[in-house]
């Protein structure tokens, strides 16, 4: 396994963890403690484990003298970036105009609204290019030698 | 001239045509209020903008068969470089069309909906127009690249 599926997998997990982390304590709170959505909506505190995505230049290190990176890796990294960007496009446009057809032209939107849209672009460009990323290479070490 | 060149001709002709009138209809609709004229000039935009995308895609299929080969492998990845670049810079351009609202308008504030297709237009230039230029920086600004 390379760096950047090492790279993929620590991103996937650690997504996977806050989103899903971030899910139960917004179900438990809401559900089982019965407190109001605005409340419930503090489960979202478990996204701060987003944080440790900043941990992978260091956990991840290059070593020297042994080449990490061909023309192969660079093409399926700039395959998965514009395939999560493309999506990401998609999402910003529906995003942008189903406010719009709401509300009307004469509705306004919260200021909050806008920074949810940059953790949800923020979440969906990194998970879909982890997954892409990682259905590229393959899940698993096929083909490479040991 | 290569293909590059001539897109970015196109999309210099097409934002040029449409922001003269454009700007011109904002400053009628601003100064002696909405009439019959800023509507017709911005209904005329409209519709110029939506038809002008036909003209490269026609010019592509009339010269098609003039040209022996026109998009290689390496066309291909010159491409695929520009169009990274614009996405680099529209997500750039995103972050901060969401954050500065929430900056000048506190967290508690609220915008006009009307913003949030404007942004998206913008975003629609700014990607055209980065890719634009990456493409055209790559291949060089003049027939420099080998062409015969």
């Amino acid at each position: 396994m390379n760096k950047t599926q090492k790279c993929a997998w620590f991103n996937l997990i650690v997504l996977s963890t806050a989103m899903g982390l971030s899910a139960i304590a917004i179900g438990v709170l809401y559900f089982i403690v019965g407190l109001p959505m605005r409340g419930a909506l503090g489960g979202f505190g478990f996204m701060g484990i987003l944080g440790l995505l900043g941990l992978t230049p260091i956990l991840f290190r290059k070593d020297k003298g042994k080449v990490q990176y061909d023309e192969r890796d660079l093409t399926i990294c700039r395959k998965a970036a514009v395939v999560a960007y493309a999506i990401f496009w998609v999402l910003f446009v529906a995003a942008a105009m189903v406010p719009f057809f709401v509300l009307g032209p004469d509705g306004t939107v919260s200021v909050t609204y806008l920074c949810a849209m940059v953790l949800g672009g923020f979440l969906t460009v990194t998970l879909l290019q982890s997954i892409v990323t990682l259905k590229e290479y393959g899940w698993r070490r096929k083909g490479e030698k040991p | 001239m290569n293909k590059a060149q001539e897109a970015w001709i196109w999309f210099l002709l097409g934002v040029l045509s449409s922001l003269i009138p454009g700007g011109v209809a904002v400053f009628i609709a601003y100064d002696r209020g909405m009439s019959f004229a800023p509507l017709f000039m911005f209904a005329s935009i409209t519709i110029w903008g939506g038809l002008f995308w036909l003209f490269p895609f026609i010019s592509g299929k009339i010269r098609k068969g003039k040209k022996k080969v026109s998009f290689d492998e390496r066309d291909q990845l010159i491409h695929k470089r520009a169009v990274m670049a614009a996405y680099v810079v529209l997500w750039l351009y995103f972050v901060a069309a969401c954050v500065i609202p929430w900056w000048l308008v506190g967290p508690h504030g609220s915008i006009s909906v009307n913003v949030m297709p404007l942004t998206l237009l913008g975003g629609l230039a700014i990607f055209t127009f980065v890719q634009n230029l990456a493409t055209l920086i790559q291949y060089g600004w003049r027939n420099k690249d080998g062409e015969k």
